[in-house]
């Protein structure tokens, strides 16, 4: 996948996909296999090679500046690489990976908490919102006003709000809100708009494009055809576990995805790598 | 639909029908108590007391009428009777003040630290031995503390690891550790530390290992410093879960295990330390309940009895009732403390009341207690319809307003909360 | 050395435990299979125990010298009517537990541990302000000798030993454990009843009722426990000596018997004859290390043996908690709406 680019991942439920969005968030171990993040800040996630040389580094300036000679350049790489199949939950979600879980009020809310701790479920102890292990109030709730004028979360009592008093539309808002507010470089959404009605679904769909054009890349899974249709730049078809299919929405109808969907049609690896090439 | 009027204030909406506005202001009541952070919790633990003691009193009238109300008296006052009794209610509060905040604390996690008794009697255990040996009460604290915490870590590790039940491991553990020091007791405990005249029993802790006094031994009698320490373990617990990001993670952790792993929480840690500091609480109870110099509680090592001391169950009763929260045990083992000193006075009302019936008193008010959290769900259930009936009366009044042409495009009309 | 008086005692003890403890595992399978976590076993055995032997006890004193109490169909009579009474009080006590957390929607485990507190306070003060009218917790049997009534005497002291503990209310239990798992295995009833732990949504959407079911488990569960309780409990009454209200965490041992059992009718035997064997050797081997005045260390105390059955528990718990399969729906209260 490239940042700036929405891709989907189409199939019929129970084919993978499920198990392949919990394998790249980490909700599930890998067992075999590789997810290469490229470009992740090391402000974000730093290894410890990294670190060792940036130690190094700072002895070496300080050396140079008791001699008085030139500060060689530096030779830290400011990003690099990050295999996810090792990484903690928590280690990816600040390496900039969004999720947007197909289960709400499983794995996407806490229920019987406010607004306020869900809109920070995943960076309450970043440095904003937290002091020496001491929670920030305030910067909770300003935080959460913003997200909600921004992101139009409608709630009773605002911040304060039980999550478990709003409705399905605006717990799904919130968590759009937490995920896209995140300076994330990965979206994977998951049926983002299940269950929900047509106002909020159109407005769902134009934040996930407003996150592409911000540079992200998208993974969408989703079941209804029309919104793999109108959102995707790339349309992946999922069956048995494997990707049977790539095509370009533009030139691809509905009755074809759902002819390789129901694994009557397959392409083969090197027919999906040229479709890939040419796009 | 009622018709409404709208009053001085302006989001207040009164019903016309006076009947109707009589359940409005209930509804109003509830719905601003629900707003009060912590109320409905105080509600809850204080109404399955109130219920608890009814049913007491049933039980009371039902053994013997005539004599009832002298009994009940009695329950509830004799605590407060004189400056003897009050401070060994205060100092007999003191460890099981902690004992509640250990299993209160599990339970932020939705973990039931059943083993607590084991906890308890292995911290009790440690320290007496060790205040034998010759060690200030300090030493003897950290012992009971380190005691408690090794306990309460097995069932910890064991459901992190193995997914194992921590209330069935925490049971056996009871039984293993209470075994455990039987067999120390019979086979490596010196006749020395044994009381002489029933060797069953520990001697008691010396004075040096005791819990030392605050210099208000001749008001309060028996009153040391282990009430301070036990108000600011309490208070400092109370900080700990209410405004940092390790309670904060204790908490989402134990209502949705599954959004405390989505948001990157490391569940295994969480899990063992909350049971291991549970248990570290529990070792300090054990401590205080025998580190008192007043008290006559002596430890009884023998397992011959097969039976159990109940130490942890007291603390069961007491998270149950506070609704675990820290600040509630306070109150909770005040109240359970004062229906325990009235235990052996009650015969004087009536000779059909014995020492046992403080214990089903006790047991009703923890049997209430278990689905008090209904209370707070009726009460949020009652805030919420008071919310919505505002909200169908707003829409009412700006309805009727706009088609009466009192209201115009310019004035803004408040959309609701869906 | 180790004679036939003692395997006499052994296999004696292995019965009683064995059955006992069968039963107040099944008591805890058909409460958990219809949904209903239920921790009140101990609270169960004692209430079953305590009720049949205060009945034994009140009848034992209203007929004394009757052919009720000097004969050998009397005293069986006596075991059987008591043992019913038993089971219909642990019925009745079985709707503390169920009405709380299906009405209420209560935190089961809570409740349940709520409930054993409950019930050896209530027993408590039953016995000592209604039949003992003395300060002690205890109650007994022993003023009726009845032990001479249900002691066999073949003259082969193994089997005298071996099943003098066998009364009316003892077969009684053999014939329910039968029952029952014929009821869980074979019958329509014991299906639905699992239905309803495993997914109550699809019992609901073929017309099972669902809460009544769970209160039809809980029912059948706590008599079953009670019932077991009666019969290990009557048991020490008769022929160890009086009853200390409490039933010892052989509550809590069933309910690890049951993960070790797998919440199968036919596993949960083979686990309870498992424990009942270790819980059985404890008193066996003790009584002959006392009698015969040996030292052993650490062997020859009591309290070894006795911790023996507790630390396999926790053993099988680790070992077998992984893949153990609880019926998926249990301890979540039923709401229609939520299908």
């Amino acid at each position: 996948m490239r940042q700036g680019e929405v891709v989907c991942v189409a199939g019929i439920e129970g084919n993978g996909q499920t198990d392949l969005v919990y394998a790249l968030t980490g909700l599930s171990k890998i067992k075999s296999g590789e997810a290469i993040l490229h470009d992740v800040p090391i402000a974000n996630y730093m290894p410890k090679d990294v670190k060792k040389k940036i130690k190094a580094e700072k002895k070496i300036i300080k050396q140079c500046k008791k001699d008085g000679t030139e500060i060689p350049p530096s030779e830290v790489p400011q990003t690099i690489d990050v295999h996810l199949e090792k990484l903690s939950i928590r280690e990816k979600s600040t390496c900039g990976i969004s999720h947007i879980p197909e289960d709400r009020q499983k794995y996407g809310l806490a229920l019987d908490f406010n607004l306020k701790d869900n809109l920070v479920l995943q960076r309450y102890f970043a440095k904003e919102f937290q002091a020496g292990g001491f929670i920030k109030e305030r910067a909770k709730e300003e935080y959460a006003y913003r997200l909600i004028e921004q992101y139009d979360i409608r709630s009773s009592l605002g911040p304060k709000t039980t999550v478990r008093s709003m409705s399905g539309g605006n717990q799904q808002k919130a968590i759009i809100a937490r995920e896209l507010d995140r300076d994330s470089s990965l979206l994977i959404a998951v049926q983002p708009t299940r269950g929900l009605d047509v106002g909020a679904i159109e407005y769902i769909h134009k934040q996930i494009i407003k996150h592409r054009d911000e540079n992200a890349a998208v993974l969408l899974v989703s079941l209804e055809l029309d919104e793999v249709m109108n959102l995707s730049d790339r349309i992946l078809v999922m069956y048995n576990g494997e990707i049977v299919g790539e095509f370009d929405p533009k030139k691809t109808n509905v009755n074809e995805l759902g002819l390789y969907m129901s694994g009557a049609k397959r392409m083969t690896k090197e027919e999906i790598q040229q479709i890939e090439e040419a796009m | 639909m009622a018709k409404v009027k709208v009053n001085k204030e302006e989001n207040d909406f009164l019903p016309e029908n006076p009947f109707l506005r009589f359940f409005y202001h209930i509804g109003h009541f509830f719905h601003k108590l629900n707003n009060i952070k912590g109320l409905g919790t105080f509600l809850s633990g204080f109404l399955c007391i109130v219920i608890g003691l009814l049913i007491g009193l049933i039980l009371l009238v039902a053994m013997d009428w005539k004599n009832s109300l002298e009994g009940f008296k009695i329950l509830l006052t004799y605590g407060f009777s004189n400056t003897t009794t009050f401070a060994r209610v205060l100092y007999q509060a003191t460890p099981m003040m902690i004992s509640g905040l250990a299993i209160g604390f599990a339970f932020k996690l939705g973990l039931f630290n059943i083993g607590i008794t084991g906890q308890v009697t292995a911290g009790a255990f440690v320290s007496i031995i060790i205040g034998l040996l010759g060690m200030p009460w300090y030493v003897c604290i950290l012992a009971a503390i380190l005691a408690g915490a090794i306990i309460g870590f097995i069932p910890g590790f064991l459901k992190a690891k193995f997914n194992v039940n921590e209330v069935l491991s925490g049971i056996m553990l009871n039984w293993i550790v209470y075994y455990i020091i039987g067999l120390l007791g019979a086979l490596v405990i010196p006749r020395s530390m044994k009381d002489k005249i029933t060797p069953s029993n520990l001697n008691p802790m010396p004075k040096a290992a005791c819990l030392p006094s605050i210099g208000l031994d001749n008001i309060l009698p028996g009153v040391t410093l282990g009430i301070v320490i036990s108000l600011v373990i309490i208070f400092v617990f109370q900080i700990i879960l209410n405004h940092t990001t390790f309670g904060f993670e204790l908490k989402l952790t134990g209502s949705n295990r599954h959004a405390a792993k989505y948001a990157g929480m490391n569940q295994t840690r969480n899990i063992i330390l909350a049971i291991t500091i549970s248990g570290a609480l529990a070792g300090l109870c054990g401590y205080m309940t025998y580190a008192n110099p007043l008290t006559a509680t002596r430890f009884r090592w023998d397992s011959g009895n097969n039976t159990l001391i109940g130490d942890g169950f007291t603390g069961i009763s007491v998270s149950l009732i506070a609704q675990n929260s820290p600040i509630g045990c306070i109150f909770s083992s005040l109240l359970l403390t004062l229906i325990n000193s009235s235990q052996s006075q009650m015969k004087l009302a009536s000779s059909m009341y014995n020492a046992h019936f403080t214990e089903l008193l006790k047991a009703v008010i923890i049997y209430v207690a278990s689905f008090s959290s209904l209370f707070v769900i009726l009460l949020r259930k009652a805030s919420e319809h008071y919310d919505i009936k505002q909200s169908k009366r707003r829409a009412i009044v700006y309805h009727d307003a706009l088609t009466e042409g009192l209201l115009t495009e310019e004035t803004s009309v408040e959309k609701e909360a869906m | 050395m180790f004679g036939a008086a003692n395997w006499g005692q052994l296999i004696q003890y292995f019965i009683i435990y064995g059955i006992g403890f069968i039963l107040g595992a099944y008591g805890g399978m058909f409460s958990e299979c219809s949904g209903i976590i239920n921790i009140a076993l101990e609270g169960s055995m004692v209430i079953g125990a305590f009720t049949g032997i205060a009945f034994m006890n009140i009848l034992g004193n209203a007929f004394a010298g009757t052919w009720l109490l000097t004969s050998i169909l009397g005293v069986q009579l006596l075991f059987l009517i008591s043992a019913l009474f038993a089971i219909l009080c642990s019925i009745l006590f079985s709707f503390l537990l169920s009405f709380v957390s299906i009405k209420f929607k209560a935190d089961q485990t809570i409740v349940g541990t709520a409930l054993n507190t409950f019930a050896i306070a209530l027993c408590t003060i039953v016995n000592t302000s209604l039949i003992s009218k003395k300060d002690s917790p205890e109650i007994g049997l022993s003023q009726f000798n009845l032990m001479k009534y249900l002691r066999f005497n073949t003259g082969n002291t193994f089997v005298d030993t071996a099943f003098s503990g066998v009364n009316s209310a003892v077969v009684l239990g053999v014939i329910a454990i039968l029952v029952l798992w014929l009821m869980m295995n074979k019958t329509r009833f014991g299906l639905r009843l699992r239905a309803c732990g495993e997914n109550p949504g699809a019992a609901d959407s073929v017309g099972i009722n669902v809460n009544r079911m769970r209160y039809t488990g809980t029912a059948i569960g706590c008599a079953a426990a009670g019932f077991g309780g009666f019969i290990i409990f009557s048991f020490f009454d008769v022929f160890i000596g009086n009853w200390r209200i409490d039933a010892l965490g052989y509550g809590f041992l069933v309910l690890a018997i049951e993960i070790f059992g797998n919440w199968k009718a036919t596993g949960i035997i083979f686990a309870s004859l498992f424990f009942a064997f270790f819980s059985a050797f404890a008193p066996t081997i003790s009584a002959f290390f006392s009698a015969n005045a040996i030292n052993a260390g650490v062997f020859s105390q009591r309290a070894f043996y006795y911790m023996l059955p507790y630390l396999l528990a926790i053993l099988s718990l680790i070992l077998f908690s992984k893949h153990s399969h609880a019926p998926k729906a249990e301890g979540i209260p039923y709401d229609k709406s939520s299908r």
